[in-house]
Order: structure tokens, then sequence, then C-alpha cells
């Protein structure tokens, strides 16, 4: 695919999204104008660049589209609850035919007996007599829409524009598809020899006489993309006040007016001084109501100032990414030289180029960073469609939205999203009889939440549905032979279960879900994020999964330490103080070691002994390091503590990758490897390994 | 002379700029830009193209643009600037 139809798929996505989303709002809120203008804007922006790339059946479609939405915001028809529903299904056509365009596809019969389908429904939204009446009295009220007119567009681009990477020319012939450009006269008086030329300065203007049905506002439209990058004026060429004013202001375009067949008969009247003209005035026709700045000033104050935004491929940011990773690489390397060859001077030249390290690296990884509420809005619209078609109410809340995470997070983790609150609507939330019987709401509630804790990102998924049924799933996973009738399991144990592939407790498979397929690639695809997912149920009361995430793959805090003969990175998010490890600081309860943290009991772990390392490594001291994760802390028996270290976390091989308390590997400076420690499964290791629960002596 | 595949595109115009310039220093007579080469055109090449046909022409010569393409054609058409076609060849 061209960069050019890449940036125009992210584009349209773009304006797709918006779409739904303004949809989605006038379903839950009502109709307001702004969602409607982002309605209205979406196909015409779709529209318009679609043109741009011939794309001709889809200009076709989102023209109908537009159409319908201009009486809208226009309030000549009214938006319809039909109305949203045909939309919905007209912004996913238009994605299908956007998608096989890019992609050199044919259109299929499916999609040319839909686009029939949906045209005709969309032209009969118009066509209910309210809404005849409605037209033809506006336009009987506005000259501009009553046939064809011969426009002037006097169009200067500005000093950045070519830089903007926008072609002129390609809207010249997208100029096409909405009229007849009558003659394109150019401005060359300004443009210097090659000796005063600056290549990337747009010396060149326009004068076009363009003959169209369309309205001056439509006419803007055309510009809508550049409006910013541009000086341009639009007069109706029997608007003699007007083209007074331009030559006024744009004296320059007189001599090529002169030549221009529609104003000859005005202009071979006048003297060289525009102001003669006014006083011909009487002899033309009276001059429409159209101001000649006004409207353009109005599109601009509509348009949001120039954007700041560049968009890069996300390809771009990874390259850079593991440019900086060896970075800090060869930094950590350079650093031990210092230390190793006693340099003050070198030492401190490296202290500054380590801040400045963290400052690349800090900036660079927020440039990874997005919120998820965009990802989030998508999903009203899935939640919308199950309940529809379910016939369930369900109210559905986002918290915590402006929440950031890694965009390679953030894309990955809409599927597992969708599943999952297919299965709380699905499964959790209970017919409207059965609510009202068990004394809640008709209702269903079911929220999606975003918050950070301790370095990670928690996502929760809620529902106030009937709970996970504990006893039927161990039943299930007994006949399913999962586990054996005699086995002890907790109930927690006994819910994780649903994420065993082929598990299902459903009765009646259903097209939503219940196929026993969905919940355990949630799990895989959670777990490939370096994230974990856990349930807390509440029978009848509904069901709470919560998905712990880390803030990003790529570069991390760390705490560098080292037990028995090898080194570790905690993550220094995990970390809430260190301790000297003395012979008094830990008892034993039950032959597990126990701290005593300032009178709170906390479970121990030795690193070396969790992980099998035999060797020992003689130290004057050993340290502890307290650890915490949701609201749980435990201690850390280390050998060493050599302190902060910015960790460039690398996937470990599939020998190691499925060790539990490991999340991975780095390279330090002397060309060792240390291993990233997993701190919730480390702490969720020692809270199941039978230590006795935290006391308070 | 004759001009790379996107030498009248924004994205080497500058460097296209400096080839106009230098090579007319040595241009005595009438010379023909070969566009053969040309896959496409934006603006900012129409327009030193008509920089290059104002700086010759204070030497006297005019503008002679050869092996243009269709769309070539079409797109200095569309942008108004036909001056350039005047002298063009086949």
């Amino acid at each position: 695919m061209s960069e050019e139809l890449q940036y125009f798929y992210e584009d349209v996505k773009t304006q797709l999204e918006l779409m739904e989303q303004a949809l989605m709002d006038i379903a839950e809120q009502g109709e307001n104008d702004d969602a409607i203008g982002a309605l209205f804007r979406a196909m015409h922006t779709i529209k318009g660049t679609a043109g741009m790339f011939d794309f001709s059946e889809i200009v076709s479609f989102t023209h109908v589209a537009e159409n319908v939405l201009d009486l809208v915001r226009h309030k000549k028809i009214p938006l319809t609850e039909p109305m949203l529903e045909l939309f919905l299904r007209s912004k996913d056509h238009v994605e299908e035919m956007v998608e096989r365009s890019i992609g050199g596809q044919n259109y299929d019969s499916p999609l040319l007996q839909r686009d029939e389908a949906l045209r005709s429904a969309l032209s009969q939204t118009i066509e209910t007599p309210s809404a005849k009446a409605e037209i033809t009295t506006a336009d009987t009220q506005n000259d501009d829409s009553s046939g064809e007119k011969v426009w002037h567009l006097s169009l200067r681009l500005k000093e950045d524009f070519f830089k903007t990477g926008m072609d002129i020319l390609s809207i010249f012939e997208y100029f096409s598809s909405e009229g007849d450009i009558i003659t394109i006269l150019p401005v060359l008086d300004s443009i210097p020899t090659l000796d005063e030329y600056d290549p990337l300065y747009p010396y060149i203007g326009f004068e076009i006489f363009f003959l169209t049905a369309n309205t001056i506002g439509q006419i803007e439209e055309i510009f809508e993309f550049v409006i910013e990058d541009i000086d341009l004026i639009i007069l109706s060429t029997d608007n003699t006040d007007a083209l007074e004013k331009l030559i006024e202001k744009r004296p320059e375009v007189l001599p090529l007016l002169r030549g221009a067949s529609m104003y000859t008969p005005i202009l071979n009247h006048t003297t060289e001084s525009s102001a003669d003209l006014s006083s011909r005035a009487p002899d033309f026709p009276a001059p429409l109501p159209v101001s000649l700045e006004t409207p353009l000033d109005a599109v601009k104050s509509s348009t949001p100032s120039k954007s700041t935004f560049l968009r890069v491929d996300f390809q771009k940011i990874d390259l850079l990414i593991n440019q900086l990773s060896e970075m800090v690489t060869t930094h950590a390397k350079i650093a031990q030289m210092c230390e190793r060859y006693e340099d003050s001077d070198l030492e401190e030249e490296t202290a500054t180029f380590s801040g400045m390290l963290d400052t690349f690296r800090d900036t660079l990884m927020d440039i990874r960073m997005v919120p998820v509420e965009e990802s989030f809005a998508k999903l009203r619209r899935n939640v919308a469609d199950v309940a529809k078609k379910l016939g369930k109410s369900v109210e559905f809340a986002i918290q915590g939205g402006d929440t950031e995470l890694d965009k390679a997070v953030v894309e990955r983790l809409s599927d597992p999203l969708v599943h999952m609150l297919r299965n709380s609507i699905d499964h959790g939330i209970e017919s409207a009889e059965e609510r009202l019987k068990n004394g809640k709401s008709s209702q269903g509630h079911v929220w999606l939440r975003a918050h950070p804790e301790s370095g990670t990102i928690i996502i929760e998924i809620e529902d106030d549905g009937r709970g996970l049924n504990t006893s039927l799933i161990h039943k299930k996973a007994i006949d399913k032979g999962l586990i054996g009738a005699n086995d002890h399991l907790s109930d927690e144990a006994i819910n994780m279960l649903i994420f065993h592939p082929g598990f299902s407790t459903t009765e009646v498979v259903s097209d939503i879900s219940g196929r026993g397929v969905g919940m355990d690639v949630v799990k895989q695809n959670i777990e490939s994020l370096k994230g974990r997912i856990k349930i807390e149920n509440r029978i009848a009361k509904g069901c709470k999964f919560i998905i712990t995430l880390p803030l990003t793959l790529a570069i991390i805090d760390g705490f560098l330490v080292q037990s028995g003969m090898n080194k570790y990175i905690l993550p220094q998010d995990s970390i809430q103080e260190v301790l000297e490890l003395r012979a008094d600081t830990l008892c034993s309860v039950v032959d597990s070691p126990l701290l005593n943290l300032r009178g709170e009991l906390l479970p121990v772990l030795n690193l070396k002994d969790f992980f099998h390392d035999t060797q020992a490594m003689e130290v004057s001291r050993q340290n502890i390091v307290i650890i915490r994760y949701g609201g749980t802390r435990a201690g850390l028996v280390v050998d060493e503590l050599f302190g902060e270290h910015q960790t460039v976390v690398k996937t470990l091989g599939p020998i190691f990758k499925n060790i539990p308390g490991l999340s991975g590997g780095t390279i330090l400076g002397s060309g060792e490897i240390a291993l990233i420690c997993d701190v919730p499964s480390l702490i969720e290791h020692v809270i199941q390994n039978d230590h006795p629960k935290k006391e308070t002596l | 002379m004759k001009l790379p595949s996107q030498g009248l595109t924004i994205g080497a115009i500058q460097e296209t700029h400096r080839l106009f310039k230098d090579a007319i220093v040595s241009w005595s007579a009438e010379e023909i830009v070969d566009l053969a080469d040309i896959s496409d055109i934006d603006m900012s090449g129409i327009q030193l193209l008509i920089s290059l046909q104002k700086t010759i022409a204070l030497k006297g010569f005019s503008l002679h643009l050869s092996g243009l393409s269709p769309y070539i054609e079409n797109s200095i058409r569309l942008s108004g600037c036909t001056s350039l076609l005047d002298a063009s060849h086949e």
C-alpha cells in the first residue's frame, strides 16, 4: 500500500470511529449539534478524500449519506432511532468499501446488494412529505442553491503550503466531481527567476471560474483540508461589490480578469481604477446577499486551530526505541568503565549523559502512550449490539478513560475486551424478569474501568449480574476431566477454570458466546501482553474480571539486585522500601518466615531459594526488599543491592518463557544478563504458598 | 537535460532547483528539458518550471519541454500554466 493510501486509510478509520462514537452518543444521550456535526463531517471528509483517489463508488455513497445528514444538521428532518441504525450500517459499509478499494478488490455481490439497499433506505429518509416541504421552502429562500451558477474563486497559497504535503492539483481534480471548471487563470507575477527562487515557497496564485449547483458553503468545504494553509475569496460573478473589493485587495488580478469572459461586460466598461467599478454597479444585476469575507471567516472560525500533530508510522517509533535500547546498554558499559578507571571527569560527563538519556527515554515512551478512552469508546457499540440482540437492557459505563497505556498494548487489548464484555452481557446479566424477581433493577449494568497501580495498569470489567456459578463450573470441570472429583480447589481456582481451552458451561450455544472458545484465547492474549487476569466473583451479585497489564513493553525503571550468583531487576514502582536483614528481623510461624514490619507481619520469600539457585554468595549483609502489588506486600530476601537501573526489557527465550516469577531479561553494561522479576506473580506465590495470613501483633 | 523520475515533486524540488541553476549557466542556445522519466508532478514542480521559463526568457530563449506523458501534460493543463506547453515537443 502506498504511503498516500495508508494515510487515506488511517483518516477514514479515524472518521468512521468518530462517526460511530457520535452515533452512540446520540443513542445514549439524545441529539446534540456536536455529534450531528461529527456525523456530517465524517461522511463529507471521506467523500472528499476518496475523490482524490478516484474511488467513485465511495464518493457516490458518502454523498448520499452526506445529503441526508446535511438535512439533519439543518433541522430539516429529525434523526430518528431507525436512522441511527441505518447510519451505523452505512458506517460499516463504507469501511468495507474502503478496505476493498485500497486492497484493489472488486465489490462482491453481497456488498453491491447492501450498497443498493442502504442507498435506497437513506434516500427514503428524505422523501417524507415534511422533509420535501422543508427542502422546497429552503430552496425558494436561498438563491445559492437554485440551479447552477458561476463562482469566482481567488486562491492564494500560504507560506507553508508546499510543506504540508498537500497538492492543490488534487483539489482541482476533485472540483470536477462537484461542477465544471470553466477556467483556471494562474497568477504568475510573483514567481521570481531561479536566482531569487525559494523552491519551497508557493508564489503562484489562481483565479478560478467554477460552474456548479453547490452553495458557497459547499464550495468552501472542498477546501476544508487545506483551509488553514490558503487564502481563499469566493464571490459570485454577478456580485460587483465583491469584485471591487477583490480588485482592491488583489490588484494583480485585474489584467487577468479582463480576459475572463464572464467579467468582460463589467471590466471593459471600467477604467484602470477599481473605484470606477462601483459607479457601474447599478448597470448590473443586484448583488446577491453574499459577503466577500464573511463566509470564509465563518468556515475558519469553525475549523480547529492549525494542528500541531504529526502523524508518524508506529514502526518508526519502534525503531527509535530499539536504538534507545542500544544506547542505554552502551551507556551502562561506559558507566562501568568510568568506575574501573576512576576518571572523575568522564564520570561527570557520563552522569550528564545519563540524565539526557532519561529525558529522551521518557519523551519517547510518552509518544507511545495513548489514553485508553478511544479504544474503550469503540466497545460501546459492541455492548449495545449484543444487548439488543439478546433483548437485554444494559447500561454501559466507562471509567478512567484518560488512563494512558502503551499503544501496542491498547491495540491488542481490544479483542479480549470484546469477548469479556459479550460474556458479561450474555451469561452475567440476567433477563429483566429474573432481575426484578431477585430484587434488582430491570436494567443491567456493566462497567469498564482503567486505573494505574504500582507501575501497572488495572483494567476491570464488572457486571451486576448473576455472577459465576462456581458449583456448576466445578461439576463441568469434573465431567470434562479437567480436575478429579476429589481434587480440592478454592472457589477462585475453580472459577479460573473458565479460561481453560474448550471450557463452556452454557447449555445452549449462542452466536454471542458460549462456544467455549474465547475465554481461553482472552487469557492467552492477556498473557502475551505480559499481563494477568483474575476473577472476583459474588454469587447473585455480579462478577469482576481484573486484568493487570504492564505500562509499557519496552523500557522500565528497574532496581538491580543480586541473589546467589544471579542478578535480578525489580520494577521500581513495585518497591516500597529496603531494609537490612538482621538476625531479629524475621520470625517464623508454622515454619514460614515472616517479617515484622513496624507491627505488621509480611510473608517473606528468598529470591535465591525461589529460583533454586544453589550457589551461595559471600556477603557481609543481606537485605530485604519490600515489594507491593494490589494492596498486598511481601519481603524479598536478596544478597546485594546495586540501585536504580534503566532496564531495556528483552523477551526470554522459549525455555525460560514460562518460569513463574520472571517477566523478561535485560543485558547489563558488563554484558551480564539480569532477569526481570514479575512482582505480581511473586506475591501471588507467597500468598498461595500456605503462608499464614498476616496478623497484627 | 533530462530530469529524474520524482524531480518535479516537493520531495526533490530543492535538488531540481539547484540542477536548473547550475545548468542554465552554460546554456547559450535553446535547450530542451526532457521530462520522459518524470512520472509525477505537483504544483511545486510546475511553479519551478515557470521560474525556469522566466529565467531563460531573460536570456532571450524559450523553454522547450519534451517527453511529456499524458498525465504530466494533463497536470500542467489543470494548473492553468499552459504557457509551459506552448513550445513542448513530442
